[in-house]
């Protein structure tokens, strides 16, 4: 076996050598190890540069003290909305109001909420008896929020003490932002082994990919589990429309209404992740499909020349399609190649590919915790680092390819039971929205 | 009672016959299946001992406050042979009031008795045998009443939902027995009734009463969990499934159509595009909500309360049990006379001489004394448990009694559960002190030795005799209190 991994080294030349890992020395190491650092670089110097007006933006924000409000909908969070109640009342800012919609649960979120309510824990707790779908809850919280500010958070997540505060002080640095995302982390890595790969994944890919594009002014999606917006433009442009993606599509219009998109990655909220690689790949196509149903389909015309062109829009909705949907099916194309072409060394391919990718994302990992706020938590991913490349490599990239094939051909978005079906059928008819 | 002494009859002669039994300004008398009916139309004419005269009367209800009035001063006085009178209504189909109806023996489309004769004839023959056996029940007189009527009647007390009444039901024959429509009254006298076990009672309706004053006329008031105010206007949300916009109504209320504020599409269809998931409120201050609070508002003494602080009171019906139709027509409750026999106590009768003298005597001396009544409120549990040796249990409890007292007092058992005794020249604080004691020894020995509980009570009060008072009034007195004589 070693000989004859001596001998695969001993005879592969420069050229063919290019030929098999070209993907990898092209594509991956040069986005996302030379990109990315190059960024992160740049982002830690200007915020090291910038300090001052990040303190001079807290200070005005404390000076005017606006009240926000926090949307929490959704269906049978129930037995969340304590913890999470709980969680909001350590905030180091308290100016809030928290409104709960509780889009027809079958279970005993509607006493427990309504009790809260009474108890004068939440604000304001409205029961829709049908189900509406996620959009739909949240516009009705949307409809009766008072605050300037809106946070929009799952139930079933929990802050950071700070994490109110270091959100919202965003806005106050520059007014043209019009939302903000906050950082992710997870709360249930230690759950299972998909849930622990999440965790990294959250950590090392969507934290970074965020902090990159927030930096390069082409940040899309700000995560429904812990996202800002100014209320008064979030009003305007009508709230959410229905889903999936409905917040990378909130995110968009805020874009093309001209407003700044950006990312703090020092508010930081823990959410639960789906914890079997089934329920995750569920999720994942979900996420992916939207792509193509809100990329390609709605929001086409970043793309077009009209009056609301902006370059920036257009290169963030390109990034979005061409590093998800080009490149995986490139990735396709390159893995066929290579299955075709060298069979009979395609152990030692994926097994060379592997280490390489284990170092590069070592090298990764130890960045990261070094500028972590709980490393110590993180540090506990070490032994895991080594299935990182196989989780993104194969599995992520797969249920990717498989979600893109499925709504590019057969518009299973529409079909998906995560909303009402008279919500997805009327959004099916309207052009495809 | 002034219709006691009045004396006119107002009737007129039968030969002047049917045809005047239409004549308004004048009653008239038929015969029917050998009765003697008297048909009231001119109420002035009717005073109420002539009715004695009558095998049955029936009322014209043309002129309904004035028929009302007639049944409430027959069925409330207190001659059998008036109070339990066959009286019938006659409305010509007028409605009748449901108190009317439950005072009355029947309600009559034209005055025609045929299918209440014999009724008419149990009425008549329990009349007869009930007045014929000289009452010594000691109990409340509006208790024995009651049981009479029922008995003559064959029928239950029923429940009659009325406006009238503060609990929102009315017992008829009860209403107008007691004074000053006091529903305390009723309820007592009724669970008297039940205790004795003269009454048994079956479940109809809970109404839900003030907790303050026990009044069913309660306002229900929708109010802000906010801040109160009951200004609030609730809508419908609408949910517009193409654009995923939630609102309530009035964001897409335009001129006579709906159209969705977001995507200025007209609404059409419900179920199809639109939905209505969700009832919002909004109150004056803006404050919005789904649940308003409930709160009540009692007409009557004006509090304003939670809805949880309404009591929940059972509305029960009430019939005759064997044994209270014993006492019917006996007239008497059987154990009495064997406490009567006991050594030490004296009647009622020998009680009021005992009285007369020592109010004479103390007028003499300048020294008063007190009269003390002792009322045993035995729990339902603790007669249960002496169901079967009653007067045994009854007798072990006089002697009881009898032993706390000093030989100079004089002591009466007026019926199961109620004594008087006379303390000659004594200080009324002092005397009520002592019976302070004799309650709790009391309720220690049935306690402990007669099978009793801790819901076992006994009330009493001392009642110092002034220089000026004369037997009559003290017995007054007492009697306001409790209601037995
Ligand atoms: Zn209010
Ligand atoms: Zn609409
Ligand atoms: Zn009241």
């Amino acid at each position: 076996m070693w000989q004859d991994l001596a001998d695969y080294f001993n005879g592969m030349t420069t050229a063919t050598f290019f030929r098999v890992y070209w993907y990898l020395f092209i594509i991956e190491i040069p986005r996302y190890l030379l990109f990315d650092y190059f960024i992160l670089i740049m982002f830690y110097l200007r915020r090291f540069s910038q300090r001052h007006l990040y303190r001079e933006a807290k200070s005005r924000f404390w000076a005017e003290s606006p009240l926000i409000s926090i949307l929490a909908p959704g269906k049978n969070e129930g037995k969340n909305i304590y913890k999470l109640v709980k969680s909001l009342e350590a905030q180091t800012y308290q100016n809030y109001e928290i409104i709960i919609v509780d889009d027809g649960s079958d279970d005993d979120t509607p006493i427990i909420g309504r009790s809260l309510e009474k108890a004068g824990l939440i604000d304001l707790f409205i029961r829709n008896e049908v189900r509406g779908g996620k959009a739909s809850a949240a516009n009705l919280a949307l409809r009766y929020a008072k605050g300037k500010y809106i946070l929009h958070l799952d139930a079933d997540s929990s802050l950071d003490m700070t994490a109110i505060e270091r959100i919202i002080t965003r806005f106050y640095m520059d007014s043209e932002i019009g939302c903000v995302g906050g950082n992710l982390k997870v709360r249930n890595a230690d759950d299972s082994l998909a849930a622990t790969m999440q965790g990294i994944e959250y950590l090392m890919s969507i934290s970074v990919g965020r902090i990159i594009t927030s930096y390069l002014g082409i940040y899309r999606i700000i995560s429904g589990a812990f996202g800002a917006f100014k209320t008064d433009a979030l009003k305007r442009i009508g709230g959410w429309d229905i889903g999936p993606g409905l917040d990378g599509d909130v995110t968009q219009k805020f874009r093309k209404m001209g407003y700044k998109v950006v990312f703090e990655d020092r508010a930081i909220c823990l959410t639960s992740v789906p914890t079997s690689f089934s329920k995750l790949a569920k999720q994942r196509l979900r996420w992916s499909k939207s792509i193509i149903r809100f990329r390609l389909r709605k929001h086409i015309d970043v793309f077009l020349p009209t009056q609301n062109f902006t370059f920036l829009n257009m290169i963030s909705s390109l990034e979005n399609v061409l590093f998800n949907v080009v490149f995986a099916f490139l990735w396709l194309f390159y893995m066929v190649d290579i299955i075709i072409h060298f069979p009979e060394t395609l152990p030692f391919i994926i097994a060379i590919k592997l280490c390489i990718y284990t170092v590069v994302n070592y090298m990764q990992f130890f960045a990261l915790l070094a500028i972590s706020e709980r490393w110590k938590q993180e540090l506990k991913f070490l032994i895991y680092i080594p299935l990182k490349s196989i989780y993104n490599g194969y599995y992520m990239r797969i249920v990717r390819i498989m979600a893109y094939i499925k709504e590019m051909y057969f518009y299973s978005s529409y079909k998906d039971n995560w909303n009402p079906a008279k919500t997805s059928d009327k959004a099916m008819q309207h052009g495809r929205l | 009672m002034d219709w006691k002494e009045s004396d006119t009859v107002g009737m007129t002669s039968v030969n002047e016959g049917i045809a005047k039994v239409f004549d308004r300004s004048k009653n008239s008398v038929i015969n029917e299946h050998g009765l003697d009916v008297l048909v009231v139309k001119n109420f002035e004419d009717t005073k109420i001992p002539s009715l004695v005269a009558y095998d049955v009367i029936v009322i014209d209800y043309y002129n309904p406050s004035r028929a009302s009035e007639l049944l409430r001063a027959i069925r409330s006085s207190p001659y059998e042979e008036v109070y339990l009178k066959a009286v019938f209504v006659v409305s010509y189909g007028r409605e009748v009031d449901p108190i009317d109806e439950g005072l009355a023996d029947g309600i009559l489309e034209e005055p025609k008795l045929a299918s209440y004769i014999s009724k008419i004839e149990w009425i008549l023959k329990t009349t007869e045998e009930i007045q014929e056996v000289s009452s010594d029940f000691t109990g409340r007189k509006i208790l024995l009443k009651l049981i009479r009527f029922l008995y003559s009647r064959q029928t239950n007390l029923k429940p009659v939902p009325s406006s009238k009444s503060i609990m929102g039901y009315s017992f008829p024959f009860l209403d107008v027995n007691v004074q000053q429509k006091d529903y305390q009254e009723v309820l007592d006298i009724l669970s008297v009734g039940l205790e004795r076990g003269l009454l048994d009672e079956d479940f109809i309706d809970y109404t839900h009463l003030c907790s303050n004053c026990l009044s069913g006329f309660i306002n229900y008031r929708e109010t802000c969990p906010k801040c109160g105010t009951r200004k609030h206007v609730s809508q419908n949300t609408i949910h517009h499934f193409v654009c995923g916009y939630v609102g309530p109504e009035s964001d897409f209320q335009e001129k006579d159509s709906l159209k969705c504020p977001k995507c200025d599409r007209r609404l059409r269809h419900i179920g199809v595009d639109y939905d209505k998931p969700s009832l919002v409120s909004e109150c004056e201050n803006g404050h919005i909500f789904q649940d308003p609070v409930m709160k009540t508002f009692c007409f009557n003494c004006h509090e304003e309360a939670d809805l949880q602080d309404l009591v929940d009171y059972p509305i029960n019906e009430y019939s005759l049990s064997a044994s209270g139709a014993n006492v019917a027509v006996s007239g008497s409750v059987k154990q009495k006379k064997k406490v009567e026999e006991l050594e030490g106590f004296v009647s009622l009768s020998v009680f009021k001489t005992f009285l007369k003298v020592e109010v004479q005597r103390q007028k003499v001396l300048q020294k008063t004394g007190s009269v003390t009544y002792m009322n045993l409120m035995l729990s339902p549990e603790t007669l249960k448990k002496h169901q079967n040796d009653y007067s045994i249990f009854s007798h072990d409890l006089a002697q009881l009694v009898k032993n706390q007292l000093k030989p100079t007092e004089i002591v009466s058992f007026l019926n199961d559960d109620v004594f008087l005794v006379l303390t000659p020249e004594s200080d009324s604080e002092q005397t009520s002190a002592r019976f302070q004691e004799i309650r709790d020894t009391l309720l220690r020995m049935i306690k402990n030795n007669l099978g009793g509980g801790d819901k076992d009570r006994i009330f009493f009060e001392t009642f110092e005799m002034e220089l000026t008072d004369e037997a009559d009034s003290i017995l007054e007195k007492i009697n306001q209190e409790i209601n037995i004589f």
